[in-house]
């Protein structure tokens, strides 16, 4: 229970020191807020009143410790304040976007996933040493390749020869095929290299002897001995993915044309809109804070040397985030 | 030999084995030939390299990634099991042939309960229909495990070495096999547990007139537990006979040489009778004085006394030796009397000058004095440095004399542990075990210590090998005088090079003595367990 606690609080520090960090940065960024507020279009001067007025408004008039508590007191209350841009509360905004970046997400981590562990676990188990090499050679490649270079391939062959998927748009499962693929190979070549490399540790391990010895088949041994315990360092990896999806989702979406927490991120960004910059950084840290919430939470289930008290070091020895 | 019986259970013939790649490869044993008949109990005996575990995996065909079984039969109850496909290879191991594995630690899957993992021996043999949850709590409770319900939901990790070394041999023998191969069952476990599974192993394989492949590199564990010795050396059989024979008198002259190295409670005693220093020393006190040190460790599953209430002195010049099995404190004690580690209370004193307390930084001149061998000299050398650089790092450390002067300092300290001097700018990666040892021997020599301490510092070598480190050990002491705190699990050992002896158990110094006397007349009921669990207890002629 103390190691539940220990890495909730763990989590609310982190998200704790994203927004803090976050706010920094965006202040410094040359620029007075109020200008950016007033003169949307550019063309327009303000007078002073006016600007006046929006600071006022927008408390940019207090000092600068003032406004950070008062940023945290809204976040703490799910007031992430005002867009610039759209005039409407960002947390509007977000909800609005952040369903279908949570769909292609998940549907790429699933991807990912999948792929992740039949190319790295077919490269072990494979006898034939050309069919190991040639899938050993596949998360590299996948991983080296741009994004953008792969979804444009992916649309031009798929949507505008074979016309199976749609090139463009965010309604239904069709519309997720290609951007999820997209999206998932950077992902699955991680969980290819690292399932494949632990696999092949764990087939030298002696229990994989032990259990070979019992007479068990050599698909037996494989998946009920050496893959059982290869997932565990896996796991962390499509913990740490989940983020990513998240965060670089900006590329794919622009791509294909989607709404989404990226193309959002990517417009408010163009358009110096602080509040809805610092509020989509805020979600995609809650999102890589939770899943490494629940990577650590469920590895003391999969991994039962670490159900025991004091066994925070070991998971995160485990998942190599700390030095022995 | 008994090779003259109508039906062997076993029978190698010339079998060769090879590791390497494609294009390479090294040749592991060249020919072996032994058979067995039903219910006889053979031992292969050997050092490291010598070939009997490739032996012993070769038979069912568990050779490691890149070894291949060249030429050669191996014909178990009729069958050439070099010749069987796959299905059919599988269906003879744990069925016919069981098999109990060197090391407990890693020998059972970390994320399985022991139950599945028994019942998976049972099941790969179609033998788990109904009643297969009564036969694995059989099999439990015949491997000497109390609780066997209580076992079979538990993990691997909440069991000790010995009960999992149970578990395992409950696995071996689920299918009631015709032969068990064990190989060093026992080689990771204390002597006490090491008795205790042997002896069980003995008693379940005589109930079922099971025969036995022991597979194992201390001659003691061979004469005690079988009919049979068959010694390797170099992938060759060299001798093959009762075991009365072959080691009482051994025919070939590695046997020989292995017996003769090999330490028991009636081997040589290499400690000079007088330690150097005997005058000045009952003048000056002892060299290291350890009173009253105690240690706990903290952590969330609780406190545990690891050191407590330990006190002794030693000598300049002498040998003491720390006995006690694996938790008993003995390593914990070094490190308190290095200062690597700090004291919850208790004083250190070392000639005279007392180091608990000590901030690190006036620590640091005392350190030249001691020095530290460690167990694994495969681990504790640097891959990275050369020899010589390894050998001078102490001195470079505390900026003692100038580089050339160290490179002189390192070669000859390389003669005095007798290695050529052309291995000064090799890399330890180029040098065996034994050799590794030496240098680090020369590195601990290197700021004249007066004391070194040596951690398990023979027991990762073979033998043959260790007898000359001890050798080296106790010709050292002669010439420069410097005392040894000699940390060892191994009592024929500690015999042989200790002039006094603690007995440590659970944090607790249990007896302490003359090293001669203690062993032949121990007062203590755990210090007489420990003599008894030594192999070979009863010296075969010598």
């Amino acid at each position: 229970m103390l190691y539940v606690l220990r890495r909730v609080l763990a989590a609310v520090f982190v998200m704790w020191a994203a927004f803090t960090v976050t706010f920094i940065i965006l202040y410094l960024v040359p620029g007075d807020p109020a200008l950016l507020i007033v003169g949307g279009d550019g063309g327009v001067q303000a007078t002073p009143e006016e600007l006046a007025a929006v600071r006022a408004e927008y408390g940019f008039d207090q000092p600068v410790i003032v406004q950070y508590f008062q940023a945290l007191g809204g976040v703490l209350t799910g007031n992430l304040g005002m867009s610039y841009q759209m005039r409407q509360p960002v947390t509007e905004l977000i909800g609005a976007q952040f369903g279908s970046t949570f769909a292609l997400a998940m549907f790429a981590l699933v991807v990912a996933v999948v792929a992740g562990l039949v190319i790295g676990g077919a490269a072990v188990y494979t006898k034939s040493r050309i069919l190991s090499q040639l899938l050993d050679s596949l998360p590299p490649i996948g991983a080296s390749l741009p994004t953008f270079w792969v979804g444009l391939v992916l649309m031009q062959v798929f949507c505008f020869q074979l016309g199976w998927f749609p090139s463009a748009g965010d309604r239904g499962f069709d519309s997720l095929v290609l951007p999820g693929i997209t999206m998932a190979i950077p992902g699955a070549a991680s969980i290819a290299q690292v399932f494949a490399k632990s696999l092949r540790a764990s087939s030298r391990d002696d229990y994989v002897t032990v259990a070979t010895a019992k007479g068990a088949s050599r698909m037996r041994v494989f998946i009920g001995h050496a893959a059982r315990n290869a997932l565990l360092p896996t796991i962390t990896v499509a913990g740490m993915i989940v983020a990513g999806l998240f965060a670089y989702s900006a590329i794919t979406e622009s791509i294909f044309s989607r709404a989404g927490l990226g193309m959002a991120l990517d417009n408010a960004v163009q358009a110096k809109d602080i509040p809805m910059v610092s509020g989509i950084v805020l979600v995609i840290a809650a999102v890589f804070v939770v899943t490494n919430l629940i990577v650590d939470l469920v590895y003391p289930i999969i991994d039962p040397r670490l159900r025991r008290p004091g066994a925070s070091k070991a998971v995160r020895l485990q998942r190599g985030l700390v030095e022995a | 030999m008994s090779g003259t019986d109508p039906q062997p259970l076993l029978a190698v013939d010339d079998l060769k084995v090879s590791y390497g790649s494609r294009s390479h490869r090294t040749p592991a044993l060249h020919g072996v030939s032994f058979s067995m008949v039903p219910g006889e109990k053979i031992s292969i005996v050997g050092e490291s390299g010598s070939g009997k575990s490739t032996t012993a995996h070769a038979l069912i065909g568990l050779l490691p990634a890149g070894g291949r079984i060249d030429s050669g039969a191996v014909s178990f109850a009729g069958r050439d099991l070099t010749r069987l496909g796959d299905r059919a290879l599988r269906a003879v191991r744990g069925a016919e042939i069981g098999l109990i594995p060197q090391d407990p630690m890693t020998s059972l899957n970390p994320v399985r309960r022991i139950g599945k993992q028994v019942e998976e021996a049972l099941a790969v043999h179609g033998r788990a229909g109904r009643g297969v949850e009564r036969r694995v709590l059989e099999g439990l409770r015949d491997a000497g495990l109390p609780d066997p319900e209580r076992v079979a939901a538990q993990f691997p990790h909440e069991l000790s070495g010995g009960m999992r070394q149970r578990v395992l041999i409950a696995i071996a023998l689920a299918c009631s096999p015709r032969l068990v191969i064990a190989d060093e069952p026992t080689s990771a476990l204390d002597v006490t547990v090491q008795r205790q599974i042997l002896d069980h192993i003995d008693r379940v394989t005589a109930a079922e007139g099971t025969s036995m492949l022991l597979i194992t590199h201390d001659l003691g564990v061979a004469g005690d537990r079988t009919d049979r010795i068959i010694v390797m050396n170099e992938g060759e059989i060299v001798e093959d006979g009762p075991a009365d024979s072959v080691l009482g008198s051994p025919a070939d002259a590695y046997t020989k040489r292995l017996l003769a190295a090999a330490p028991s409670l009636s081997s040589r005693v290499l400690y000079s009778g007088q330690t150097v220093a005997t005058a000045e020393t009952a003048a000056a006190g002892p060299l290291v004085s350890v009173r009253a040190l105690r240690k706990e460790f903290h952590t969330a599953a609780g406190s545990h006394l690891a050191v407590d209430d330990v006190s002794f002195d030693i000598a300049a010049g002498e040998t003491l030796a720390i006995v006690g099995e694996s938790g008993s404190g003995k390593s914990t004690t070094a490190r308190l009397l290095l200062q690597l580690e700090k004291a919850d209370a208790g004083s250190v004193t070392l000639d005279g000058a007392e180091l608990t307390g000590l901030s690190a930084a006036r620590i640091r001149p005392h350190r030249l004095a001691m020095q530290m061998v460690y167990q694994s000299p495969y681990a504790s050398l640097s891959p990275r440095f050369s020899v010589g650089d390894i050998i001078s790092e102490p001195l470079r450390i505390h900026r003692i004399a100038s580089a050339a002067e160290r490179r002189r300092i390192a070669a000859s300290l390389l003669d005095q542990v007798a290695l050529p001097g052309s291995v000064l700018d090799r890399s330890p990666a180029e040098l065996s075990g034994g050799q590794r040892q030496r240098v680090a021997i020369a590195r601990a020599l290197a700021p004249q210590p007066k004391l070194i301490v040596c951690d398990e510092a023979v027991s990762a070598l073979d033998v043959s090998v260790q007898a000359q480190v001890l050798e080296l050990l106790a010709e050292i002491q002669r010439e420069r005088g410097v005392a040894y705190l000699f940390i060892s699990h191994d009592l024929a050992v500690v015999r042989q090079i200790a002039h006094r002896v603690v007995v440590m158990r659970r944090g607790r110094v249990v007896e302490q003595g003359d090293t001669e006397a203690t062993f032949a007349h121990p007062v203590d009921e755990y210090t007489r367990q420990l003599l008894d669990a030594i192999p070979g207890r009863q010296p075969v002629s010598t």
